[in-house]
């Protein structure tokens, strides 16, 4: 069992970070924020230059600000989801470790009791 | 295979379950965007720390009725297993509004009352630890009887003060139903993992008091 449980918790680990690898989190961009990112990026550039320049630097500041929101989002998120698996699986091989010395334990006296006998 | 080691597997399959369906099914909030992730497994574990007060309540009343020494230890695995849910509760609780309110804490009505709440059950192992065997398990009983009486506070919390940053309890019912499966799969797989340690927890217990009932015969 406490083979076991360490091998689940192990398991457990790998699947957590393989499915939240695999589990795409498609970038959810907004009206608001996009609108804000591109007023930034305006305000920031003060270069005299057509529009298609001015468009790919706008775009350029806009993804990069987006990125980076999404980017603390995450942090965030993972941070959260770490620690909850962490909590559990001290929690639980905490419990295993105790249950295991108790065993051992048991058995010694019933071994001394025997030989006692 | 024993009943622990199956309720053991079932809730991890439901747990992997649970985190893919929270991923990859359940459509992303609007306003909190990823971050709104959290909710799933932070309310759920909430919840399942209510479930585990529940029982030490339940069970605490059964041993002063009783004095069955299965109903005492009952009431203190359940209580040390919530305490844990409490950690999930407020280590995630401060992640999420780190984001969504800007600070960490916040001494709003929901926030207090839950803390007093998982104070009042961490006296009460303190309380345990304290006290004379027969004493110990009288007053601790009397205190998880008296520490659940919080519970319904903390839930309508929001509802008996205004002005708290928590959403009222009706939110939950209004989610998306891409999000309410998710939600509803996530406590699920914790309530299933509470019951997993419950019973190990409980087996534990058990060992320890076969093992002290032996010493004492020994030293007699």
């Amino acid at each position: 069992m406490h083979k076991g449980l360490w091998i689940t918790v192990l398991i457990a680990f790998a699947l957590f970070f393989g499915l939240f690898i695999l589990s795409q989190i498609p970038v959810a961009i907004t009206q608001d924020e996009v609108s804000i990112a591109v007023s930034d990026a305006i305000a920031e550039t003060n270069a005299q230059v057509d529009e298609i320049e001015i468009e790919q630097l706008v775009t350029q500041k806009a993804v990069g600000k987006l990125e980076a929101r999404q980017k603390k989002r995450l942090k965030f998120l993972v941070s959260a989801y770490f620690i909850i698996w962490l909590i559990f699986s001290l929690y639980a091989l905490h419990l295993a470790k105790m249950q295991n010395q108790l065993c051992k334990r048991l058995e010694q006296l019933h071994s001394d009791l025997q030989q006692k006998r | 295979m024993t009943r622990t080691q199956l309720i053991g597997l079932l809730s991890a399959i439901l747990l992997f379950v649970a985190i893919y369906v929270v991923f990859s099914f359940a459509e992303i909030e609007m306003t909190m965007l990823e971050v709104q992730k959290i909710f799933y497994f932070h309310i759920s574990s909430a919840f399942t720390l209510f479930l585990a007060f529940g029982v030490t309540f339940i069970s605490s009343i059964l041993y002063l009725i009783k004095r069955r020494d299965k109903h005492d230890t009952i009431a203190l695995v359940s209580t040390e297993i919530g305490i844990v849910f409490g950690v999930v509760v407020f280590t995630t609780g401060p992640i999420w509004a780190r984001y969504a309110w800007n600070t960490w804490w916040n001494w709003e009505p929901r926030l207090t009352s839950a803390l007093i709440l998982w104070l009042t059950y961490i006296g009460y192992l303190i309380l345990r630890s304290a006290l004379a065997e027969e004493k110990k398990r009288v007053y601790s009983a009397v205190l998880g009887i008296i520490g659940f009486l919080n519970v319904p506070i903390v839930y309508f919390s929001v509802e008996l003060w205004q002005g708290g940053l928590h959403p009222d309890t009706s939110t939950k019912m209004n989610l998306p139903s891409t999000m309410q499966i998710a939600w509803l799969i996530s406590w699920l797989a914790l309530t299933l993992l509470y019951l997993f340690l419950l019973m190990f927890r409980y087996r534990t217990e058990q060992i320890k008091l076969e093992l002290e009932t032996i010493q004492h015969q020994q030293m007699n």
